[in-house]
């Protein structure tokens, strides 16, 4: 029932979101207002487009991007950043738990996961710990972002290893842009969090802003049908889950004249939450469940330097310092980044557009070791040195650009790595461009993948030793590459249509997985079977699909934005080529994903937003159980009875009580109030 | 299992009720990029001011407008040139390599020293100076564009407007926010 329910939902939206062309026509005259023939009392109401040059110009460049506004933020009313990122299409999303989110693209939603980089002003805060990201320490003030990139596919030959499905760049405004005070309260039924911002100038070149986060959420449902076939086993999720974070930031803007400009920022943060875990020991009763409270702590100093030189050409010098330590319990890993990186653009002849740039990164991490993880050695210092050059030719301007593009790399682990790809936008009608890009990316073993201990099971015999089946890291392995194919067209057949459509082809080779290796006993500290299971480079594998977005103005106070995603993935042994998804951690990936978003201005005053979601199910290798796929809805309604001050009453997953998204901890509905002020 | 049903199916037609009823309604935010509001306003607001006399020597009764910095600003003035209107011409001059006078001085730089130096060198002159820096007309400058809440409004200096010989429409001093040397 559920399922023709969705489907009916399904069809419904794919039929409106076709409809816009037949009712366009007949509404062309207003929407398409001419401003020129206002008068200057309508002119003076007339808004600055949001959208930046910048922007357009990303928008217009030949690989898969979506931008996320400030303004759509705002109105899919997500209080988180992997929240949030469900706006875009081929991006998978799910929650695991309060503080644990799958966040891919294109990809398997866990054996992938670890080939997204993800960028806030310029930062990685991609861990080389387990080659992915810690969703639960990143966040900022929501309300400065300015803009979020998303740009799937591989961006390895500007952003080097790691950057393997895609790249996703969280950009926050300029303090010049955040002058004044801004303050939030928001409160429901899983969260209250509160915000103030202050920004101020200290002469006409010098700007600052502060500001300071702290929120406190509700732990998650437990699993529903707990008390059929699970009666029996621990409930690992059976306590009061409670998340606590504090934030705190600063960054100050110098703008030396119009050539130069420094950027400092800091930010300080610390994140709390109760947790279960379980500790092992070689007697009785060998695995026992534990309570504990999971900190983490971080910090950053960031500066840029951009120096505009001519007209023709700037570099820009940018470098951080990064610390973050988090307990993952009963472990706990540190990492110390320091990275500078230097970038030179310069316009030749009009025919040549060139950017180069070198990097140098050096990591050092430390790791509490405990017997069901640990990494040998418990403490590494490792150096990146990376270069990359990028030319971007007009063979005919405006009308088909080339793109040729490299990534050079060292790192102590796989040594000496090439990235590099080939581009071409083509403009074929006005309003019309076709792309297309080969490229190569890898992604670097992760420290877990090469010096990791890992233990899997712990069964204990009657009569015999007990029997420890255990991952293991290998420093033999090598980098998983990817060759990616993509193609790429986008039309703006009115000037309030816009339409994106991408189709891919991702061929994997040497992705690691375990194999199974010979038992050995240990003595240590009482006799032992151990049964290890070695990372290897011993899959392949290929991705297709294709991503639909499209942005409709309707009306002058009516906008629909849609994003559809088309995913298939086959991974198989290298010597076997049979298909290994029973073999492999991770589940199937939503085949079919669809969002559909309305914003509604009612009045000067009163806006309505409201977000419709489909996700396809997924199938589940280890309890090879299936998790349904789910249709489910966020609505925003905001009332701005001053210019100062906003109220908004939101909700999300608004059609159900509880759903399931990836693991057997439901999500739940979710509803607040907010209330902003502004000046 | 069938309140679900029906509660989803009630959400629906809800929806799309609202979204009929709501079509009527428009005319609420049109949006532009900021340099093609501000193009549109400069050819809008040289209807209500009269330039001293003998401002226009030629008989083609041209306007020069002059820019200091080239930015997106020239791009939507281009778009609109093709247009037919009843309008003066307006040409486009870059104020440093002008020789020709400048009726319209666009000082679209938000360089305080810069804009300080060129407004002193045309004060008392008949050249319509408009900016878009905070601060523009207190140092002399007559029009100044500002954004407020993402829209376009502008101040005027009424006393830099006398010195210089413009006379401006009561109306366009309504619709502004007036500045006076005290």
């Amino acid at each position: 029932m559920a399922n023709r329910i969705n489907s009916f939902i399904f069809v419904l939206f794919i039929f409106i979101w076709l409809f816009p062309y037949k009712i366009y026509s007949e509404n062309t005259s207003e929407a398409d207002i001419d401003i020129e023939e206002l008068s200057i009392e309508e002119l003076m109401e007339v808004k600055v487009t949001s959208v930046s040059k910048k922007i357009e110009k990303l928008v217009n460049s030949p690989a898969a991007i979506y931008v996320i506004t400030q303004d759509d933020i705002k109105k899919f009313g997500a209080t988180s950043l992997p929240e949030i990122l469900r706006m875009a299409p081929g991006m998978q999303v799910s929650r695991n738990d309060l503080t644990d989110w799958d966040v891919n693209i294109r990809g398997l939603n866990e054996f992938f996961s670890n080939k997204l980089l993800v960028l806030i002003d310029g930062r990685s805060v991609y861990t080389p710990i387990f080659s992915g990201v810690f969703w639960d320490i990143q966040d900022t003030m929501l309300d400065d972002i300015d803009r979020i990139e998303i740009i799937r596919g591989p961006g390895a030959s500007l952003w080097g290893s790691n950057a393997v499905n895609g790249v996703i760049n969280i950009i926050t405004k300029n303090p010049k842009n955040t002058q004044g005070v801004n303050t939030s309260i928001l409160g429901g039924n899983k969260e209250i969090t509160g915000n103030v911002r202050y920004g101020g100038k200290i002469k006409d070149n010098i700007y600052y802003r502060f500001f300071v986060k702290k929120f406190d959420r509700e732990k998650l449902s437990d699993s529903e049908d707990k008390d059929d076939n699970s009666k029996n086993e621990i409930n690992a999720h059976n306590y009061e889950k409670k998340w606590v974070s504090n934030r705190g930031g600063f960054q100050l803007e110098l703008n030396m004249n119009d050539k130069n400009s420094l950027s400092i920022k800091s930010e300080v943060y610390e994140n709390q939450f109760k947790t279960n875990y379980y500790e092992v020991s070689f007697m009785e009763p060998y695995v026992f469940e534990k309570e504990g409270t999971s900190d983490a702590f971080g910090c950053y100093v960031l500066t840029d330097f951009k120096r505009t030189i001519s007209e023709t050409s700037d570099f820009q010098i940018k470098t951080y310092f990064d610390r973050a330590e988090k307990e993952h319990l009963p472990t706990k890993a540190s990492v110390d980044t320091f990275d500078v990186d230097f970038q030179y653009h310069i316009s030749l002849c009009d025919t040549n557009d060139i950017v180069w740039g070198l990097g140098y990164r050096y990591i050092m991490d430390s790791f509490r070791n405990s017997n069901i993880l640990g990494l040998y050695p418990d403490k590494l210092n490792q150096k990146i040195f990376s270069g990359f050059i990028q030319d971007e030719i007009y063979v005919c301007k405006d009308i088909f650009h080339v793109t040729f593009g490299s990534k050079f790399e060292y790192n102590d682990f796989t040594e000496f790595e090439i990235q590099p790809s080939v581009k071409f936008l083509w403009n074929f009608k006005e309003s019309h461009s076709l792309w297309g890009s080969i490229s190569r990316a890898v992604r670097v073993p992760s420290r877990i993948e090469r010096d990791g201990l890992i233990l899997q099971w712990y069964i204990v015999n009657e009569d015999q030793y007990p029997l420890i089946v255990q991952d293991e890291g290998t420093d033999s392995l090598n980098s998983e590459v990817l060759m990616a194919y993509e193609l790429g067209y986008r039309v703006k057949p009115y000037s309030n249509i816009w339409m994106d459509s991408t189709i891919f082809y991702n061929d994997y080779r040497g992705l690691v997985n375990g194999e199974l290796g010979e038992i050995y006993i240990r003595t240590n500290p009482v006799p032992h079977y151990v049964q290890p299971v070695y990372f290897k480079n011993i899959l392949n594998g290929q991705s297709y699909g294709f991503e639909l977005a499209s942005d409709w103005q309707a009306l002058n106070n009516i906008r629909f934005r849609a994003a559809y995603s088309y995913l298939k993935t086959n991974v198989y042994y290298e010597n076997l080529q049979e298909d290994a998804f029973f073999e492999i951690t991770g589940a199937l990936p939503p085949r079919n994903q669809f969002i559909l978003r309305s914003a509604i201005d009612l009045t000067r005053t009163i806006q309505a937003d409201f977000a419709v979601k489909f996700v396809d199910r997924l199938v589940k290798k280890e309890s090879k159980k299936e998790i349904e796929s789910y249709t489910d809805c966020n609505f925003r309604i905001a009332w701005t009875p001053f210019k100062t001050i906003e109220f908004a009453l939101a909700g999300q997953n608004l059609f159900k009580n509880k759903h399931l998204e990836q693991s057997d901890i439901q999500v739940d509905r979710i509803f607040y109030l907010k209330m902003t002020y502004e000046n | 299992m069938k309140t679900n049903n029906i509660r989803i199916r009630l959400i629906i037609i809800i929806t799309c009720m609202m979204a009929f009823i709501l079509m009527p309604f428009h005319g609420f935010s049109v949006e532009a990029p900021e340099y093609t509001i501000k193009s549109i306003f400069i050819k809008k607001i040289i209807k209500y001011i009269t330039w001293p006399d003998n401002s226009f020597n030629s008989s083609d009764n041209a306007i020069n407008l002059c820019f200091v910095e080239e930015n997106e600003f020239l791009d939507a003035f281009d778009t609109l040139k093709d247009k037919s209107s009843k309008d003066r011409p307006i040409y486009l001059k870059n104020y440093w390599l002008s020789s020709q006078t400048c009726h319209i001085l666009f000082i679209n730089s938000k360089n305080r020293k810069l804009v300080e130096s060129i407004l002193s060198k045309v004060k008392n002159m008949p050249v319509l100076t408009i900016g878009e820096m905070e601060g523009f007309v207190e140092l002399g400058g007559i029009i100044n564009f500002i954004k407020e809440s993402d829209k376009i409004r502008f101040e005027i200096n009424i006393d830099s407007a006398k010195r210089s010989g413009f006379t401006i429409s009561s109306h366009l001093l309504k619709l502004s926010k007036i500045f006076r040397e005290e």
